[in-house]
Parts: C-alpha cells; structure tokens; sequence
C-alpha cells in the first residue's frame, strides 16, 4: 500500500468512525429504551392532595401550614401559600430549564432574596427535588419543605 | 458565483482585523437578537438518564456565538479572539437581558475563542486539517458545557450535594447534545466554503500576533474563568 493511499485512509477514518461510533450510540439508545419517539408520561391526575408545606427563612424564622389542593404542583402549592396572602414571591420563567424558579419571598415584611450566594431549594419529604417546582405533582400527605440556603 | 468569491476575495485581501471583527460581531448580535424568540419547538425525541427523562434536544443558538468565537481565534488571533465573542454577548444581553450567569458564558467563549487560535497554524485551512478543526470544536463545546453548567451548580440552581452536581449535568444533557450537533454541522458548513475559497486563490489573512499580544490573550479567558469563579464564592 502507498504512502498517499495510506493517508487516505486514515483520513475517511478520522470522519467515519465517529460518525459510526455516534450513529451506533443512536441506535443502541432507541433499542435500550433509552431513547423513545413518544412523550414521557406524567402523572398529572394525583386527585386531591393534602400537604404540609415549610418555609424555612433560615434566620430562625420559619413558616408553616397545610393546603389541600386538587391535582397541583409544588409551584402551585406555592402560590397557594401567597394567595392565602401569608407571603409574597417573586418568580422568574427560565426558558433553558422550561421551569419557573424562584427569585425571592417576602414573609412579616423581609425579603428573602435569591443571588450569588443564596438562593430558593425545595425538598419533597426530605428528598431534594429532581425537577422544578412546576413539574412536580403533589401526592397526599407530602411535606414539602423550601429552604433559603447560603453559601 | 464567482462574482460572489471574488467580493469575499476583496474583503480577505484588506488585511484589516478591524474590519473582519466589526463584521463578525454584526453578523452575530444580529443573529442572536433576531432569532433568539424564533427557534423551531425541540424535536419529539426523549432520552431518559438517571430517572430523568427530558427532550433529548434543547434548540439553542449557542453554535452562532460558537462558531464565531472559533473563527475569531482561528482567523483573527490574539485579543480578536476573546474580544468578539465577548462583544457580541454584551450587546445581545443588554437587549436581551441575563443574570449572573453571564459570568461563566463570556468566559466559556472566550475558551472557545482560545481553543480557535490554537488550531491557528499555516496549514490548518486545509481539506487535510478539517477533523481537527471538528475534533477541538467538539472537545471545546464539552469545555463550554462542562464549565458553564458547573456555574449553574455553583449558582445555587441545583442543591450543593454529589446528588445535585450530576442533577445538573442531566438536565444539561439535551444542551450539549444540541450544542454538538449543530455546532459542528455550523463548523462544517463555514469551514469547508473558507477552505475552497482558499484553495481557488482567494487570499485568507494570516495576521501576525506580537509575542505580548499572544501571552495577554492566552491569559484572558483563564482570568475571567477565576473571575466567575471568585465572584460566586466570595
């Protein structure tokens, strides 16, 4: 084999096998099941639910209060709190997480407010979420707890 | 179309940064400020990874300011090669807005920007050089992922635990897998055209970078690395 023949050999490789190793990934993924054609299902009929939700401010100050609500998010259990017109919030739509996050809350006149080093988590029975608050559904009994954590 | 080389041709042959760096920096506030809200929804592909199954792309215009970083470090050099990505990114987002964020984006340009100017070599506008041009424009887009959603674990999106860092680089996932394809679609569709025009006699400027210039634009993206990092601990 020439030297040239070699060289253009190991060129086609150099785009070949990437493209075979990324097509193959592709491929192996649809047939795992890792990657599907058909949108995940949500549960989004949970019925009625009944939960406890925590604010902690994390100045000693905390909040706390049971809501029943039917077929509703942690947001929405959120906003519920607001509504009832114990605290405000302030929210902001990020469009790369599809998600609603949380820039402050006001609770007896003090704003809690998210920024470099602090910001908005929420637990769901202890358990740090896996997903915004907006797509999340409550089942009964949950105890969902927001805590304003420093850094 | 060779009228349409030779115009190109013209533009080359004015060895003017300047000018080449105004034009990209047009090319791609425009862009970005245009279409940012006119993006196609993401295709009906799912991936599920670590119990979270999400869109397996997330359409962004991430490869506009990507490409144009690379060819700024790739034609351009030295101070071109941050200065123009960062330009574009600081018109776009006073129109556009942004938060703090902007400190691991603007700097993972600039790493893009570097990672540019180091395939810069007198032969890297060649057919033959292609793959590598590819390879460190995938090897600099894993950069940018990793170092951006790194900030947005830092920033405090995702709880400070193992847990939540690979939460985040999950939820990442879509991002990157958008970014690499059309990235390196846009790499190809840009590159091969400058290539032929090179090869028909069209003049692609080579401009000099003082050694100081050279040391200054290396150190740069790293500078605004520990920048970001600093302002989100202290």
């Amino acid at each position: 084999m020439n030297q040239k023949k070699r060289s253009n050999i190991i060129y086609t490789s150099k785009i070949l096998i990437p493209l075979i190793i990324v097509i193959s990934l592709f491929l192996g993924g649809i047939s795992t099941g890792i990657i599907t054609f058909e949108s995940p299902n949500k549960i989004i009929n949970t019925g009625k639910a009944s939960a406890t939700i925590e604010i902690d401010f994390g100045d000693g100050i905390a909040y706390s209060s049971v809501f029943t609500l039917d077929n509703s998010t942690v947001f929405e259990f959120l906003l519920e709190v607001e509504k009832n017109g114990d605290i405000n919030i302030e929210t902001t739509y990020w469009e790369q997480f599809d998600s609603y996050i949380v820039d402050s809350i006001t609770y007896q006149g003090t704003k809690y407010e998210a920024g470099l080093s602090a910001y908005w988590a929420f637990y769901i029975n202890g358990q740090p979420a896996m997903e915004g608050a907006d797509k999340i559904y409550v089942q009964n009994d949950d105890l969902i707890e927001w805590k304003f954590e420093k850094f | 179309m060779t009228q349409g080389i030779k115009m190109i041709g013209k533009i080359f042959e004015n060895k003017n940064r300047l000018m080449l760096a105004v034009f990209l920096i047009t090319i791609g506030s425009i862009i970005r400020v245009f279409l940012h809200n006119n993006l196609p929804g993401s295709p009906s592909i799912y991936i599920t990874i670590n119990g979270v199954t999400q869109p397996m792309f997330m359409l962004d215009l991430f490869f506009v300011i990507a490409l144009i970083s690379i060819i700024s470090g790739l034609l351009l050099g030295g101070y071109y090669m941050f200065i123009v990505p960062i330009s574009i990114m600081v018109i776009t987002d006073a129109i556009l807005g942004n938060n703090w964020i902007l400190l691991f984006t603007w700097s993972g340009f600039a790493i893009l920007g570097l990672i540019g100017y180091m395939l810069k070599t007198k032969k890297s506008l060649t057919l033959r050089h292609t793959p590598r041009i590819l390879g460190a424009g995938i090897g600099g887009i894993l950069l940018y992922d990793i170092w951006t959603n790194f900030g947005t674990w830092l920033g405090g999106w995702y709880t400070h635990t193992w847990e939540g860092l690979a939460l985040c680089y999950t939820r990442a996932l879509p991002f990157m897998f958008w970014h690499l394809l059309s990235t390196t679609i846009a790499i190809t569709l840009v590159i091969v055209p400058i290539i032929y025009l090179k090869e028909h006699n069209v003049t692609i400027p080579d401009f000099q970078i003082k050694p100081l210039e050279k040391k200054i634009s290396i150190a740069a993206p790293v500078v605004l690395m520990v920048i970001a990092l600093i302002s989100l601990i202290v």
